[in-house]
């Protein structure tokens, strides 16, 4: 399978990716190695965002669905850093600028 | 809760998903390594994606629940507590994190990205660029959402 990478930089993410592709194929079978991945912006192109947000917020649960599926939401600010509130923002993503 | 994140899968994320991270999760599973998300997304969000990616394990953002009942309070999975929660499962398994690669989009990551031996810079943000750059680190930029942009070559 390959990509089809769209847009006029399409071709150039396509070699990149590639490229990286053969470097981790050629690596030989290693058990044991352990792989990271964010969540936001690098599986998912957008955010499930886990903000740190005010206290107050909690009093609302009963409207949490609304926020986890409403489209452009954005988090408020951290205060201690205990109390969260957890909402959705399915943002664009975009790509590291030419150099 | 379970539901609602189930909800939000099905409507929202399941379409959101990279190909390329398809790709990769797969190519590393392939080479016997252990693929781990972490997140501070809580496990009600994360879950749901994990298992559409096979990915068997997961770090998140824990929230506190007392006699049935979500307190607010939670343990959080983000910077120095992602970079400690990496730290904690690598050395149940007896491995390093010298040993172990990480993905990540942002300088919020940046704790554990300086930890592991193979950091990769995702759709970084421009700060995050900035180092990798500097850094010699890899960057890739993920496009393809979803299963239509895979083409059979």
């Amino acid at each position: 399978m390959r990509i089809d990478f769209p847009g006029r930089r399409g071709p150039l993410l396509r070699k990149v990716f590639s490229r990286y592709v053969e470097e981790l194929q050629v690596l030989p079978a290693c058990p044991g190695v352990v792989v990271y991945f964010d969540l936001d912006r690098t599986l998912i192109s957008g955010y499930t965002i886990t903000s740190l947000a005010w206290e107050g917020f909690w009093s609302g649960i009963s409207r949490l669905d609304g926020l986890l599926l409403m489209p452009g939401y954005s988090s408020a600010g951290a205060r201690d850093g205990r109390r969260i509130m957890i909402c959705y923002a399915p943002l664009p993503v975009r790509s590291p600028k030419r150099r | 809760m379970i539901d609602l994140g189930e909800r939000a899968f099905m409507n929202r994320l399941a379409a959101l998903i990279y190909s390329e991270a398809r790709i990769l999760i797969d190519l590393h599973k392939e080479k016997g390594h252990e693929v781990v998300l972490m997140t501070s997304a809580t496990r009600y969000q994360a879950e749901p994606i994990a298992q559409a990616l096979g990915v068997d394990n997961m770090c998140c953002t824990e929230l506190e629940i007392v006699a049935g009942r979500i307190t607010g309070n939670a343990t959080p999975c983000h910077g120095e507590t992602k970079k400690a929660a990496a730290q904690r499962y690598a050395g149940n398994r007896s491995t390093e994190l010298t040993d172990a690669f990480f993905y990540s989009d942002s300088c919020d990551d940046l704790p554990l990205l300086e930890a592991v031996g193979r950091p990769v810079a995702v759709n970084a943000k421009a700060s995050l660029a900035k180092i990798a750059e500097a850094r010699g680190w890899p960057q890739l930029a993920f496009v393809a959402q979803g299963e239509l942009p895979l083409i059979a070559t």
